[in-house]
C-alpha cells in the first residue's frame, strides 16, 4: 500500500525529524515522516528545553547554535504555534577558582567569536539570580542563552509540516533500508515498502539500529539524563541554568573526580523554570544502554547538587522524575550530511545535549542537501 | 451485574421497589425514598412530621413510605445521610414534573438556568430548568435544588451539571478540557500518554491519579475501544510528592 513515491523520507520524530520534514516541506519537497511511537515521544519529550549558547564551543558548533538561536526568536509566529520560548538569558556557575578559570578561558574565545558573554561575581549574579548560594564563586552570564518547550516543538514543527503537505505518520517504524545498486531509495514498513529519493535518519539514539545492518557504524550512544521536576512555583528562577560541572561533564570528562559519586553519574546542574511554573531539575549523564529508569542513585545526586546551587530549592516538592536519553557522541557534534558510503541517506542525529537548541538550523541545512 | 451494591445507582428490580405509581404522583408531590439496603440508619423516620416513613425499633430494616399519609413536603430530602430521598411532582402541568433533590456541590444553580439533567449514575438525560434553590436554615447545609423536566423523565433525572460555557476539566491540575482531550484523540491520540504529550493533562500535582481514568474512557468513547484496552501513562517516581531535601538526604552510597 505504500508504494508511493515522495522526494524523501525523515525516520524519527523529534524535534530534528520534525525540524527536517517542516524546512524540507517549506522547500517544496514532498516529505513523509515515520515515527514508530509518537510525536516526541523519545528524548525530545523527556529532556530540558536549553536553547544555551554557553555550553558550545567555539567553532561549527557555537556558529550553528548561534544560527539556531537567531531562528527560535520568531519561530513561535512562523509555525503558528506557541513554543513557549522564553528569552530568559543563561548563567553558568562556577563554585571554586579552579571552575572560574575554566569559564574564563573558554569565554575569551566565545567572546571572539561574536558571543556576549561575561564573567559575573556572586554578588553581581546575586542581584538578578537572588537564591543563588552565597558561597558560591560566580556565574558566567549570557543574555543571548533562552528557553523552549521541546514537546511543543516537535508538535509545532509537525503540525507545521503537515500543514504544507507532508505525511506525518505516527506509529509507523522504519525496519530497514531499500537499497537498490548500493543507492538507498527508501525504507520497509511492516505496512509495506515507501520509496523516496532520499532518506534522512534522524532517529537520534535509535539511528544506529537502522542503518547497521547495511554496514554502517555510527558512534552514536545513548546517555541518560535523569531529570526532577517540581510542583508550579512562583518564580523562583530567572534564567537557565547551568554549573561549571555540566560543561566539564560534557567536554572534559578526564578532569572529574570518579571517586566522587555526583562525578561518576556526570551530574552537571541544568535547571530551568518552564512556562507552567514548574522547574526541571537536571541532570545526570551516564552510560546505561537503553535503559529509561530513574535511580535513586541518580535522583539524590541531582537533588543534592541542586541544593547545593541553590539552597532555597531544599523545600520545593518534586512531583515526578524521569529521565531520557541524549544521543552522544565521541567528539560533542552531530552527525550531518550525506553518507558517503550510502548515497541517498543523509544524516541527522547525534545531538547529545544539544538537540533542542539546533533543531531548526539542523532542519534547515539537512533540507539544503535534499537537492 | 446492576444494582447498588454493583454500580452504585438503582438497577431495574430496585426502581419498580422504590418508584410511586403514576396515580399517585399525578395528585401532588411525593416522596421517593432510594433506600434499598439494609444498613442502619433511621433519620428519615423521625424527620417526617405526618408519620408517614416508618422504619421501627429494628433500624436496618428499609423505610416504608405511606403514599396516602406524605403530604410531600419534603422536609426528609436533607435528613437522608445518604442523599437517597427525592420528591417528584407530575401534578402541575400537562408536559412537565418536578423533580426536588438535595444537592451538596458549589456552586449552587440559579433559578431559571438550564441544567443538564443527569441520572443516577451521572449520565446526560434531558436538559432541565431549576425552579427553585432551597438553602434555608432548616435545610443544615444540604441545599434542596427543584427541576422541572419533560414528565417521562422524572424518575430518571437524579441529579444535574451547571453548563458553564461548555467546558469541563478532566485534567484539574493543569486545567485540561474535555474538549482539548476529545481533540487530541482525533488528532491520533491513541494512548494516556499521547495525550499527555499533546495537553498536559496528567503533568500535574496529582500525576494523573485523578485523570488517567477519565481520559481512558474518552479515548475508548472516541476509537470504539474497551478502556481496558487502553494503554495506561507511565508511573514515575515519586508516587506522592516529595521535598528535595528530602530526596537528597538519601545516603551517599549506591
Amino acid at each position: 500500500m505504500m508504494s508511493k513515491n515522495v522526494d524523501v523520507i525523515v525516520v524519527g520524530g523529534g524535534v530534528i525529524g520534525t525540524a527536517v520534514a517542516y524546512y524540507a516541506a517549506k522547500a517544496g519537497k514532498k516529505v513523509t515522516l515515520l515515527e514508530r511511537g509518537d510525536i516526541a515521544s523519545g528524548t525530545s519529550g523527556a529532556c530540558d528545553g536549553f536553547i544555551i549558547l554557553q555550553s558550545k564551543n567555539p567553532g561549527p558548533h557555537l556558529d550553528l547554535a548561534l544560527e539556531s538561536a537567531a531562528m527560535y526568536r520568531t519561530l513561535s509566529s512562523e509555525l503558528e504555534y506557541d513554543l513557549e520560548y522564553m528569552p530568559s538569558g543563561g548563567m553558568v556557575v562556577a563554585e571554586t577558582d579552579k571552575q572560574a578559570e575554566l569559564l574564563r578561558s573558554l569565554i575569551k574565545k566565545q567572546q571572539a567569536a561574536g558571543l556576549s558573554v561575561e564573567l559575573l561575581s556572586i554578588k553581581e549574579a546575586r542581584e538578578s539570580e537572588p537564591l543563588l548560594a552565597e558561597d558560591l564563586w560566580g556565574a558566567a552570564y549570557c543574555r543571548e542563552d533562552a528557553q523552549v518547550n521541546p514537546i511543543r516543538v516537535a508538535q509545532g514543527f509537525a503540525q507545521a509540516a503537515s500543514r504544507l503537505g507532508a505525511q506525518i505518520r505516527p506509529g509507523i517504524e522504519a525496519t530497514g533500508l531499500l537499497i537498490e545498486n548500493g543507492r538507498v531509495c527508501g525504507v520497509q514498513t511492516k505496512e509495506g515498502a515507501l520509496r523516496a529519493d532520499h532518506v534522512v535518519n534522524a532517529a537520534g539514539v535509535w539511528a544506529p539500529e537502522l542503518v547497521a545492518p547495511y554496514g554502517l557504524d555510527l558512534p552514536i550512544k545513548p546517555r541518560r539524563g535523569q531529570i526532577l521536576v517540581t510542583e508550579p512555583l512562583p518564580l523562583m528562577l530567572r534564567h537557565v541554568l547551568l554549573c561549571a560541572c555540566y560543561l566539564i561533564a560534557k567536554h572534559h570528562p578526564e578532569e572529574l573526580d570518579p571517586t566522587e559519586r555526583q562525578h561518576r553519574l556526570g551530574v552537571g546542574l541544568a535547571m530551568e523554570q518552564t512556562a507552567h511554573g514548574g522547574l526541571l531539575i537536571g541532570s545526570t549523564r551516564e552510560f546505561a544502554g537503553f535503559d529509561r529508569r530513574t535511580t535513586l542513585a541518580g535522583i539524590e545526586a541531582v537533588a543534592q547538587h541542586a541544593r547545593r546551587i541553590m539552597p532555597a530549592l531544599a523545600t520545593v516538592n518534586i512531583i515526578r522524575t524521569f529521565s531520557g536519553l541524549r544521543p552522544y557522541t565521541p567528539d560533542g557534534l552531530p552527525i550531518l550530511g550525506p553518507v558517503a558510503e550510502l548515497p541517498g541517506l543523509i544524516m541527522a542525529a547525534g545531538h547529545e545535549g544539544d538537540g533542542i537548541a539546533l533543531a531548526p538550523v539542523t532542519g534547515k541545512k539537512v533540507a539544503a542537501f535534499l537537492k | 451485574m446492576e444494582g447498588v451494591k454493583y454500580t452504585g445507582a438503582l438497577g431495574a428490580d430496585e426502581k419498580e421497589q422504590v418508584l410511586p405509581p403514576m396515580e399517585r404522583t399525578a395528585k401532588g408531590p411525593v416522596a421517593v425514598i432510594e433506600c434499598v439496603q439494609e444498613i442502619p440508619c433511621n433519620p428519615c423516620e423521625k424527620a417526617c412530621p405526618f408519620g408517614a416513613i416508618e422504619i421501627g425499633p429494628d433500624i436496618t430494616r428499609l423505610p416504608r413510605l405511606d403514599l396516602d399519609k406524605c403530604r410531600g413536603c419534603g422536609i426528609c430530602l436533607s435528613k437522608c445521610p445518604g442523599l437517597a430521598i427525592f420528591l417528584v411532582d407530575a401534578s402541575k402541568s400537562e408536559t412537565e414534573a418536578l423533580v426536588m433533590m438535595p444537592y451538596e456541590y458549589l456552586p449552587l444553580p440559579k433559578v431559571e438556568d438550564i441544567v443538564d439533567g443527569v441520572d443516577r449514575t451521572g449520565r446526560f438525560v434531558v436538559k432541565a430548568r431549576v425552579v427553585k434553590v432551597d438553602t434555608g436554615a432548616q435545610r443544615q447545609g444540604t441545599a434542596v435544588v427543584t427541576l422541572a423536566v419533560p414528565k417521562e423523565f422524572m424518575h430518571e433525572v437524579r441529579s444535574f451539571r451547571i453548563v458553564t460555557s461548555g467546558e469541563i476539566f478532566l485534567c484539574r491540575c493543569c486545567e485540561v478540557s474535555e474538549t482539548e482531550v476529545r481533540q487530541a484523540v482525533r488528532e491520533g491520540a491513541r494512548t494516556v500518554a499521547a495525550v499527555k504529550m499533546r495537553t498536559r493533562a496528567g503533568m500535574g500535582l496529582c500525576q494523573g491519579r485523578t485523570c488517567r481514568r477519565l481520559i481512558s474512557r474518552v479515548i475508548a468513547e472516541e476509537t470504539g475501544q474497551s478502556p481496558a484496552d487502553i494503554l495506561p501513562p507511565t508511573s514515575r517516581p515519586p508516587v506522592r510528592t516529595i521535598s528535595l531535601d528530602a530526596l537528597a538526604r538519601g545516603e551517599d552510597d549506591e
